[in-house]
Formats: C-alpha cells, sequence, structure tokens
C-alpha cells in the first residue's frame, strides 16, 4: 500500500475524487443505497487487508468483511459523525476480528489439525514473471506474515493498522479505543520484536542490495 | 548517558521525529555510541518498509452478490423502528381505508340479508364442470330445490362460493353443478 510518513490513512483518501465517507453514509442513512455500493467499494480491499493480516487466512477474512459491511447496512443509524467513517468500519472490522480469535482459540482445543489444513487455503496471486524471485518474494511474504502471526493480539492489531495500513497513531487509538500513548507503546514493542524475529531477512536483504 | 532500554522505549518516536529536539539528541548521542540499538534503529525503517510492500489480496469476484443477496434475504426481519416510524402515515391510511371499507360492507351486507326464514345457508363451493359459469347462472341451472328451501343468489354470490373448473372430474357423468347445503341436501 503505497503510503507516506507523516500523512494519515483518511488524508490520504479523503483526497479522491468524489463525495466524503461521511458525506456517503450521510447519504446511505437517508436510504441511499448507491452511496453504500460506493462504500462498499471503498473500503473491502483496505478491510480485506487489514483482517487477512491479522488472521492470516483468506477465507475468515472475507467473511468478517463481508459481517462487517452486513453490520454497517443494518445499523447505519448508530453512525454518528462525531467520528470519522473508516475509524467506525474498521472497529467494527476490528472487533469481529478479535472474536474470530476467540472463537479459535477454543476451536483449536478440539482440533489440533486445523491450523495446517487452513494454511493450505490461501496462495498468494502470481504477479511475479520471474520464478526465482517469485518464490524469493512468496517466501519473504509467509515468513512476514508469520512473524505478524507470532505477536500478540493487542500489538498484531496496531502494528498493522500502523505500518501495513497507514493509519495515524490518533486514528488508530481512536479504531483500538485505547489511549494515544498505550498505542505508541504498543506499536514500538511490536516493531522490536519483529525486527528481531526478522533480522536475518533485513540482513539477507541488506546484503543482496549491496 | 541513557541505557539501551530507555532508548529503545523511545526509539519509534525517534525515528518518526516525534521527540523533543533535547531528548532526540540524546537518543541520537547513544545510537552513535551503542553499535546493538543502533543496529535495531537501522533494522526497524527495513521492516516497516517489507510490511508496507506487502502484497495486496483482492476481494473475490462475487463478493458484493453475496454481499447483497445476504442483505436483501433478510431485509423483512431487519425492518427497523425508524422504518416502521417513517411508513406510519401510510399504515395508519391503509389500516383506517380497511376499517371502513370492512364497516360499511358488514353495514350494506347486514341491510341486504333477510332475517326470518332466511334463505338456506351455503356451506361449501359451488361447482360447474363447464369453465366460464358463474355462480349466479350455477343458481338458475338448479331447478331440483326441494319446496322447503330457498336459494337467494344474493347470497350465493357474496359468500365464498365458488365456481370452479373441475376438469379433473368425469365430465361425462357429471354435468350438472353441484349445490352443497347444510342439512346435507344436494
Amino acid at each position: 500500500m503505497a503510503k507516506t510518513e507523516n500523512e494519515s490513512y483518511s488524508e490520504r483518501n479523503n483526497g479522491r475524487a468524489g463525495p466524503t465517507d461521511e458525506e456517503l453514509i450521510a447519504r446511505f442513512q437517508k436510504g441511499d443505497m448507491y452511496a453504500f455500493d460506493l462504500l462498499v467499494r471503498r473500503y473491502k480491499e483496505p478491510l480485506l487487508n487489514f483482517i487477512y493480516r491479522f488472521l492470516g487466512n483468506m477465507v475468515e477474512a472475507e467473511d468478517i468483511v463481508q459481517d462487517t459491511f452486513y453490520r454497517v447496512f443494518k445499523n447505519k443509524h448508530y453512525y454518528k459523525e462525531v467520528a470519522k467513517f473508516s475509524t467506525w468500519i474498521y472497529t467494527i472490522a476490528g472487533n469481529l476480528a478479535k472474536t474470530e480469535l476467540r472463537r479459535r482459540k477454543r476451536r483449536k482445543l478440539f482440533s489440533i489439525n486445523r491450523e495446517t489444513a487452513t494454511e493450505k487455503e490461501f496462495e498468494l496471486p502470481d504477479l511475479v514473471s520471474n520464478p526465482e524471485k517469485e518464490t524469493d518474494s512468496a517466501l519473504t511474504e509467509k515468513i512476514i506474515q508469520k512473524a505478524i502471526s507470532n505477536l500478540p493480539p493487542k500489538f498484531r492489531q496496531v502494528i498493522i493498522l500502523r505500518d501495513v495500513q497507514g493509519f495515524s497513531y490518533e486514528e488508530i487509538s481512536g479504531i483500538v479505543k485505547v489511549p494515544l500513548g498505550t498505542v505508541k507503546s504498543r506499536v514500538n514493542r511490536a516493531r522490536l520484536r519483529l525486527q528481531e524475529e526478522l533480522a536475518f531477512l533485513v540482513e539477507k536483504k541488506d546484503s543482496i542490495a549491496n | 548517558m541513557l541505557d539501551c532500554d530507555r532508548v529503545q522505549i523511545q526509539i519509534s518516536d525517534f525515528l518518526e521525529k516525534g521527540l523533543e529536539p533535547a531528548a532526540h539528541s540524546v537518543v541520537e548521542k547513544h545510537l552513535k555510541a551503542c553499535p546493538e540499538c543502533r543496529a535495531i534503529a537501522n533494522r526497524i525503517p527495513m521492516v516497516r518498509t517489507m510490511m508496507g510492500n506487502l502484497q495486496l489480496v483482492s476481494c473475490s469476484d462475487d463478493f458484493s452478490q453475496k454481499l447483497h443477496s445476504r442483505i436483501s434475504g433478510e431485509l423483512p426481519s431487519s425492518l427497523s423502528f425508524a422504518q416502521v416510524k417513517r411508513y406510519s402515515y401510510a399504515i395508519s391510511f391503509a389500516v383506517v381505508i380497511f376499517v371502513l371499507f370492512w364497516g360499511v360492507n358488514t353495514f350494506i351486507f347486514n341491510e341486504s340479508a333477510p332475517t326470518a326464514n332466511g334463505p338456506v345457508q351455503l356451506q361449501g363451493a359451488v361447482t360447474s364442470p363447464t369453465p366460464g359459469v358463474t355462480p349466479a347462472s350455477a343458481v338458475q341451472q338448479t331447478s331440483s330445490l326441494s319446496s322447503g328451501q330457498e336459494f337467494d343468489v344474493k347470497t350465493a354470490q357474496n359468500t365464498n362460493a365458488v365456481v370452479s373448473d373441475s376438469s379433473d372430474d368425469d365430465h361425462s357423468k357429471d354435468r350438472e353443478p353441484r349445490i352443497k347445503y347444510v342439512d346435507g341436501t344436494k
């Protein structure tokens, strides 16, 4: 996801042409279904990427994104313009993802083999033509995803929102409903863990670059 | 000089230029002197870049279709209070019209219905094997009413008397319309 430093998620997205998210949800609250469709088109991919990185499973991620939009549809009148729409929808998606994670933990108690079964469900799409590069890229993806999955959920959520999705600390604080200082501390601790776990990968990349 | 733990707590703020100038220079000084913390400070931006470059995944082609079918499938049950409120005038108007129509209809029916020695009440269906035969004409065909019985055409039209095309029946055997009466006579 292309992003620049010091630019929040909503600043980037409000730069796009057309009505803002808040205008669209206001229209949808008055019964405009086309506005809802536009919101779905805008948010389905970012939400899917957020949930996919959080859960590490494509099928579950898509189900949760479906659930998120369904809840937005059902509870549209609960949205008040005191918060950004992006904050609201990411909060819903994040809560559903955490619920899924808890459910998964319970399921794991009954089935130990499930994890290996779900790992096979999704393969990253082929975008690189060079087979060597392709293997390398897919492997790097897997390693990074594994490192993210090894983080505790509360660190995982904030690091994805910050370093993968590019939200500002203030926006993350609004999404996860914890104070700004706590968000910063969690992001920092997540980065310290990731750099430790991915040190070999960084060094490898660094040596290739040099 | 700060110890490594305290520097590492501030490392993200340092890298994102979120520290006060004084604190920033203290951390910078530590990093120059500490190779371990310097390595961490070098690795974090690289990890961030790798995370930012993770491949984007896309929703399946039928994502929107699935969502819409789910929404439309549950629309009747999801009629919210706000929606009911919005249509309250229309609903009230419909109820008033229904009550008025029902009241007027009942009044007219009661006015026209004979009270003493009233007609024989129809219980079931008036059937005719011939399609298109109306209840009135079906009744007109019934010359076999016994003397004590009286049949009111208006009553037949206003009750749930039904003329149906009983094409499954054997037409050759039963060409007469059948009227079933309460007292069991035909």
